[in-house]
């Protein structure tokens, strides 16, 4: 939670609301783009920070909030409401239909021939793969139906819920030999995102040679 | 604040021989070589950990990955 500076107030006062009293804005933050709400004008609350923060008296949230982090934000966007209204339908998509358990309380299968699995990281060195191009034990991914759904690195981020805001852009695809362990379940709301995207978990992760083709999303 | 902090090969090593919590992430509780113990921290590619900022440079004695 940042208490902004006069200039950014100033700044976000001459630009639109996005509801009564805030607005949604990306904010480059010490090198990242992160997704935030500004109340007020004036105080930012990280989309990844609890919105039980919000209970406290507002004059309260303003005193103890940190104005010195402010000078590492180096612009602020209003997010349009149409790119909002796209991604609530994503969201929308997003939640789950029916519940299910999380692919650690599933259990297990053997993958079929010709099975495919995706892993989406914002990393490309992905240390889950091995130099053998397989995954190691206890990695994770999803099905091939499932990344139709995602796009994008930062609708990977929200589907899957992942911790790491940066958008996970490169996705990994997972050819896996017949019979290879796993488990399947829905990915339970976590980190400020929705989930409900499927996820796999191989506990013995994959042979040598199963992980075959890199793709670069947008962001 | 948090802040990532990149890990020491020693945990790196230890990390990528533990399963994932989820896609492209581990959580861990760590004990800091001041006492300090830490739970349920995030650790992204097995090889950035995310920290108070307070706590940020100080050195890890023990990690331990959470399996709830």
């Amino acid at each position: 939670m940042i208490k902004l500076s006069e200039s950014q107030i100033a700044s976000l006062l001459a630009k639109p609301e996005t509801g009564m009293g805030y607005q949604t804005v990306d904010v480059r933050y010490r090198a990242e783009t992160r997704r935030a709400t500004v109340y007020n004008a004036e105080l930012l609350l990280w989309q990844q920070e609890p919105q039980s923060i919000l209970n406290a008296a507002y004059e309260s949230l303003v005193r103890t909030a940190r104005p010195f982090e402010a000078q590492f934000i180096t612009s602020i966007e209003v997010v349009p409401p149409l790119t909002l209204l796209a991604e609530r339908r994503i969201y929308a998509h997003a939640a789950p239909p029916t519940p299910g358990k999380p692919a650690t309380e599933s259990p297990l299968q053997k993958t079929e021939d010709a099975d495919l699995f995706e892993r989406f990281t914002a990393y490309l060195n992905d240390r889950r793969i091995t130099p053998q191009k397989g995954l190691l034990p206890g990695t994770y991914a999803t099905t091939e139906a499932d990344a139709h759904n995602v796009r994008t690195g930062s609708e990977a981020v929200e589907r899957y819920a992942l911790p790491n805001p940066q958008p996970a852009i490169y996705r990994y695809t997972i050819a896996p030999h017949e019979h290879t362990t796993y488990r399947q379940g829905v990915v339970q709301p976590a980190h400020g995102h929705p989930g409900g995207g499927v996820e796999v978990i191989f506990p013995d992760g994959t042979h040598d040679n199963t992980v075959t083709r890199l793709t670069v999303l947008p962001p | 604040m948090n802040v990532r902090v990149p890990l020491p090969d020693k945990w790196v090593q230890y990390l990528i021989r533990q399963p994932e919590s989820g896609m492209g992430y581990q959580r861990v509780d760590v004990l800091l070589e001041d006492g300090t113990k830490l739970e349920d921290c995030i650790v992204f590619n097995a090889e950035q950990i995310e920290l108070p900022d307070t706590h940020a440079r100080k050195s890890i004695k023990d990690m331990t990955l959470r399996t709830t």
